[in-house]
């Protein structure tokens, strides 16, 4: 498989004021290949949204690289940066606000068609149909309203808008997170067909890992703006190596009684720690049970200790 | 029985100046002393309605009960007058909202908003009050309580603004508390902490809870008996094992079917539930999820189903159970979707 994007030694800061500086995103790197579906998953404020933010040019990197085939994204000419953004997409997490309220249906899903200038008139409208119908809405949809269709709905917009210029990368920032649960199902079987039928890489980024795990090739699992362990799904869920993975996938609760009765009493203790003054060493240091010294002094690396698995942890 | 809780054919309607929403249409339920019932549904269900109006917290303005009764210990709620309200809200129920942001006082140090329910419902003394404050924030795990205490909300973590509402909450002891989607706003490993510390003083307390979600896990690790609500109604109700196990109502099985499992393969799909949820302005005449329930006949267009008893536990309202439902295709279908 070839590589699509990959991400170097990619680090994001935010100056908050006071001289404090948000490491939102420290020096990661990553690969994505082409037609696969790379889940992140971490809990809030661990970075995971200002990567994907990152990668398609919403916020300019601190340092580090991002190439999208072999081009790095963020020095790119002007007519490069045109077919760049045509080719790469985002999907983002609340349909009510990421929807202009004062446009129809037809002109937010053509507005990448205008901005591109890709089709005209008939050709426009049609393509329109065709993309309510791709993703499950109807004809007479087109000319209505953002806030007359429910949640669910409202993604299926936000997806036909992302998929009008026919790209190749989608980024899927918590696409399914605010709506409920029945629906939740509907637009990810929604991504993984259009997936199958349209050869499109997703990056989906979330805090559900039981839906990463459904949807996704790879699961990267981030923390505190680092990158704690990247493996295959069912890797992942087999055999994870980082202390944080393994308690991140038993504070899940899982719909059965009878597991949630055997399972033993969860072992992550305490809050995440200010990403303004991050601990020394490993990040997950304070809530690690299995700290050792070494991880006070050292901040592990991510090292491969498979085919298609990395960990950043002393231990493992 | 020792029922601390009983609603009976609970109506709720909220009104505006061109509409009526029927946000709850008759349900009825109980909950027993020391036990934890969770209420399980979609957004606009209903669920977090039924919450209020047994706190008797809706807007007196623009809502209003029609129907139904709430009997807490054996009185009725809601015609209940302010006074006599005051000394049950808070003091004999506690309730956790969502958002631990938005149920604080901003202004208000966390130990005084703590001891205020003291104060006011058990006539202590401000000393006595906040003693008793430090050592009910200990009890929720947060370390050291004395300095917390003098402590704003926003200088918490959300995790720990859910702590301190859940102190606020129990300080009085409540015979019953209402949590309406109490991690929510958390993240899963604080969503763990709160269920466990949750968990953990209510068997310490013996208070009942009635748990308001929507996700099935929580629901699993966490109640006795559930409560199925769709669009302003229970479609189902039993017990844990027989919610989880033996589902009959079709939105029940939906519901179980539409999250992973454990071990779900990449290829295969989860089964979503077509469409969405009625608009409850104007309710349809027979079941509210016909037009979404893959079994539907006939009649479920035209009547509402009547409730059919299982077990002592476990009942529905689904005309597919109905002993006077043909006995061959549907229920075959329904059955066999379960055991899968």
């Amino acid at each position: 498989m070839e590589k699509i994007l990959e991400v170097k030694k990619l680090t994001k800061h935010f100056q908050v004021g006071k001289g404090l500086e948000l490491k939102a995103v420290d020096d990661i790197s990553f690969d994505i290949y082409e037609g696969e579906t790379l889940g992140l998953v971490g809990e809030s404020g661990c970075g995971k949204s200002t990567i994907g933010r990152t990668i398609i040019r919403l916020y300019q990197a601190t340092s580090g690289k991002v190439f999208y085939k072999g081009k790095d994204v963020h020095t790119l000419s002007k007519n490069d940066k045109k077919d760049f953004h045509k080719n790469m997409q985002m999907i983002f997490q609340d349909p009510y606000a990421s929807l202009n309220p004062r446009m129809t249906v037809a002109d937010i899903i053509a507005e990448g068609l205008d901005i591109h200038r890709l089709k005209k008139g008939e050709e426009r409208k049609e393509a329109v149909y065709q993309l309510l119908e791709t993703v499950g809405l109807k004809r007479k949809h087109a000319n209505r309203y953002a806030h007359e269709f429910s949640g669910g709905q409202r993604q299926r917009i936000g997806i036909a808008r992302a998929l009008a210029v026919e790209p190749q990368f989608i980024i899927a920032d918590e696409p399914i997170s605010a709506l409920d649960v029945s629906v939740q199902a509907q637009i990810v079987n929604l991504l993984i067909e259009l997936q199958q039928k349209k050869k499109l890489t997703y990056l989906f980024i979330s805090h559900d890992l039981s839906m990463v795990k459904l949807i996704s090739d790879r699961i990267g699992v981030m923390y505190l703006g680092n990158l704690m362990e990247l493996a295959t799904s069912k890797r992942l869920n087999e055999n994870p190596l980082h202390p944080y993975t393994t308690s991140l996938l038993k504070a899940i609760p899982i719909a059965d009684p009878a597991i949630e009765e055997a399972k033993e009493k969860i072992t992550i203790s305490g809050d995440l720690p200010s990403p303004t003054n991050p601990p020394s060493g490993c990040v997950y240091q304070t809530r690690c049970s299995l700290a050792t010294e070494m991880c006070f002094q050292q901040k592990p690396i991510l090292k491969q200790v498979d085919k298609q698995h990395f960990v950043a942890c002393h231990l493992a | 029985m020792n029922r601390l809780l009983e609603v009976k054919d609970l109506h709720v309607n909220f009104n505006s100046k061109n509409q009526h929403i029927q946000a709850v249409r008759g349900i009825s339920f109980h909950v027993n002393k020391g036990e934890v019932l969770a209420i399980v549904g979609e957004s606009g269900c209903g669920k977090s309605v039924t919450a209020k109006s047994i706190m008797k917290l809706l807007p007196e303005k623009s809502c209003t009960i029609p129907k139904g009764s709430i009997l807490f210990n054996g009185e009725e709620i809601t015609t209940m007058k302010k006074k006599q309200l005051s000394k049950i809200r808070g003091a004999k129920i506690g309730m956790v909202f969502q958002d631990p942001m938005t149920s604080l006082n901003p202004t208000m140090k966390v130990g005084d908003q703590i001891a205020e329910g003291l104060i006011i419902h058990k006539g202590y003394s401000k000393k006595l009050a906040r003693e008793k404050a430090i050592e009910i924030i200990k009890q929720v795990g947060i370390p050291n309580p004395v300095h917390c205490c003098t402590k704003y909300p926003h200088q918490l973590s959300g995790g720990m603004r859910q702590r301190i509402v859940i102190a606020m909450a129990l300080i009085c002891e409540p015979d019953l508390l209402i949590a309406d989607e109490p991690t929510t706003a958390l993240d899963v490993t604080i969503q763990s902490q709160i269920l466990d510390l949750l968990k953990e003083l209510q068997q310490k307390m013996s208070m009942a809870i009635i748990l308001i979600t929507h996700d099935l896990g929580v629901v699993a690790r966490f109640s006795d008996r559930v409560n199925i609500m769709y669009a302003g109604k229970i479609v189902e109700s039993g017990t844990k094992s027989e919610i989880f196990y033996s589902p009959k109502h079709p939105y029940t099985l939906g519901l179980l079917e539409s999250i992973p499992k454990l071990d779900h393969s990449r290829d295969q799909k989860l089964t979503a539930i077509d469409g969405t949820p009625p608009d409850l302005a104007e309710p349809p005449k027979g079941c509210a999820y016909t037009p979404r329930c893959p079994f539907a006949m006939d009649v479920c267009d035209e009547y509402n189903p009547e409730k059919t008893v299982l077990s002592r536990t476990h009942h529905l309202n689904c005309w597919l159970m109905d002993p006077r439902a043909p006995k061959v295709a549907t229920n075959k279908a329904v059955s066999q979707a379960a055991n899968e």
